[in-house]
């Protein structure tokens, strides 16, 4: 591969170089022009906005793009270059400073061609460069039924793209990627059992590869067989990074099949991300909220508190969060815990309904009966209370013997809620019938 | 991982080059670095620098005596001269390295290897 090569590649395209550093810019152009890039034709962008608009108008041949834009990134420029051009018509290059596992397993996930770190070397730049041609424009013949089969994938044609797999699949000792575009084609064709045995057939030739494995774990996870799933977790967990596209999947696997003792890696994982969907710090809240309370199910206060604490790193002190672990710990009678959770509740939010009624219920467990009720019935007046509010005070009134005040709180309760008329009077005929009444 | 020239002057001439903080390599070859300054400097221009790999456990420095052998508006391409073989050497294996981690994971989940 020479400088020719290069130049042949390109023909009269272009190149896009998103670069936001300027010297890096200069530096890449200048490497670009050593290996045969005509200056005239490399388009340089700065911002995503400006380079995404490139992408649609000229298809850049060769596209050369840091992994982290300012409000955006360069995987979804390659992305979107995917839909418009043939795999072995572009070329797409990651360079960039971002040396993180997980961002280089999320580049080899699509369809990058190259990721090189900066700082870059020369000669690492050059050779990567022209591997790169030598595989678009020489490829073997493997490689050419499996592009034809992934080209075919992409435009839908999917008894097609199963039967160029298949074909590709004497062409190579091990073909663990034509196996993988079986399976996704089976998928596609609603095989589930086919691609199944696609996914297996590619991990028995190579036993860890990845889109196998990868593969073979999602279609489990659709046909909601959780604990096959999980099975597959271990061999992807400790021989590859986990992508935080990932991770959210892995971590419902392991809540679904309550190996809540995995959940610890996980949240390391999630802590060493720099950027977390707000999907992702969703489903891992909830999901350590689950853990917690099957250990509170089994009396395992300990436990339990580990994984809230991991679910308040996850979701901030974010105070509906904290009434929910709050609520657990107050129904598992763990009062003293659920006081710490009170104590963190962020400034900001003291004094609000929600803390009150938190409050409130810590002080029900507390303070006398005639102060605690006289507590709740100002949160009535106030309007701050709810059906656990209403219930408490109605509980404590009836205990102190005051049934006309406790109906009289009971029709305050009935004008916000009428189905709480029904089980406020049976706390207060329960009582009455006990002969405990006034 | 980076790779900065934490001190860089000219051995002839009061310029000293290095903003606070150092100045980032962008490209290096076997035995040059190529460096963005703000100020201009003449092909020819001898300089005293020292470099440093920053981001790893270790962070291995290097003074070495360089040589501007082009400049291209504010990059300045410079030739390594005088310097301890060893110490280039092991910052050139360590960025080599990182890279490698790089190429075995992006092969693997590739599915090429």
């Amino acid at each position: 591969m020479s400088i020719e090569n290069v130049k042949a590649f390109l023909g009269d395209g272009v190149c896009l170089l998103v670069e936001p550093s300027p010297s890096f810019s200069a530096s890449l152009q200048s490497l670009l022009a050593e290996i045969g890039v005509p200056l005239s034709q490399v388009i340089v962008s700065r911002k995503y906005e400006d380079a995404l608009k490139v992408v649609a108008d000229r298809k850049p041949r060769l596209l050369v793009t840091e992994y982290d834009l300012p409000n955006g990134a360069g995987l979804s420029l390659i992305e979107q270059l995917e839909q418009l051009s043939e795999e072995s018509q572009r070329i797409a290059i990651i360079v960039t400073k971002n040396s993180s596992d997980s961002a280089v397993a999320e580049a080899a996930k699509g369809a990058v061609d190259a990721f090189i770190l900066k700082p870059f070397s020369t000669e690492v730049f050059r050779a990567k460069l022209l591997e790169c041609l030598a595989r678009k424009t020489q490829p073997s013949d493997y490689q050419k039924q499996l592009s034809a089969g992934r080209a075919l994938f992409n435009e839908q044609k999917y008894p097609e793209s199963l039967k160029a797999f298949q074909r590709a699949k004497p062409l190579d000792p091990k073909p663990s990627l034509a196996c993988f575009g079986e399976g996704q084609s089976y998928e596609r064709l609603e095989d589930d059992e086919k691609a199944l045995a696609a996914y297996r057939e590619g991990r028995k030739l190579t036993p860890l590869h990845y889109k196998c494995l990868v593969g073979e774990f999602d279609l489990l996870m659709k046909l909601k067989r959780f604990d096959e799933a999980y099975q597959g977790v271990p061999e992807l967990r400790d021989n590859y990074p986990i992508p935080p596209g990932r991770l959210g999947d892995l971590f419902t696997a392991a809540v679904f099949t309550y190996h809540f003792d995995d959940l610890h890696r996980y949240h390391e994982v999630y802590l060493n991300f720099d950027m977390r969907s707000p999907y992702l710090v969703k489903m891992m809240s909830v999901g350590f909220m689950t853990a917690g309370r099957f250990y509170l199910q089994r009396q395992e206060v300990a436990p339990a508190l580990k994984f809230f604490e991991m679910g308040m790193s996850v979701r901030g002190r974010e105070i509906t969060y904290l009434e929910s672990i709050f609520d657990e710990l107050m129904r598992a009678g763990a009062v003293k815990e659920a006081d710490t959770v009170l104590n963190r509740v962020l400034p900001a939010d003291v004094g609000t309904k929600l803390y009150n009624q938190m409050r409130f219920r810590m002080e029900q467990r507390r303070l006398p009966v005639d102060q605690w009720v006289e507590r709740g019935r100002r949160l009535i007046q106030s309007g701050e209370a709810n059906a656990e509010i209403y219930r408490l005070v109605v509980e404590g009134l009836t205990k102190m013997g005051r049934a006309t005040l406790a109906e009289s709180v009971i029709a305050q309760a009935v004008k916000e809620d009428p189905e709480l008329r029904v089980p406020l009077y049976a706390i207060l005929e329960g009582k009455t019938t006990e002969g405990q009444g006034e | 991982m980076d790779l900065f020239v934490t001190r860089l002057q000219a051995t002839h001439a009061p310029l000293e080059l290095t903003p606070n903080g150092g100045l980032e390599i962008n490209q290096f070859g076997p035995q040059f670095i190529e460096v963005s300054l703000a100020a201009p400097i003449a092909v020819g221009t001898l300089v005293n620098l020292t470099l440093e790999l920053r981001g790893g456990a270790r962070q291995p420095s290097l003074d070495a005596v360089g040589k501007v052998t082009s400049v291209t508006g504010t990059r300045a391409h410079v030739q390594l001269r005088q310097f301890d073989n060893d110490v280039w050497k092991d910052i050139l294996e360590k960025l080599d390295t990182r890279q490698e981690h790089a190429d075995k994971i992006f092969k693997k989940v590739k599915g090429e290897s």
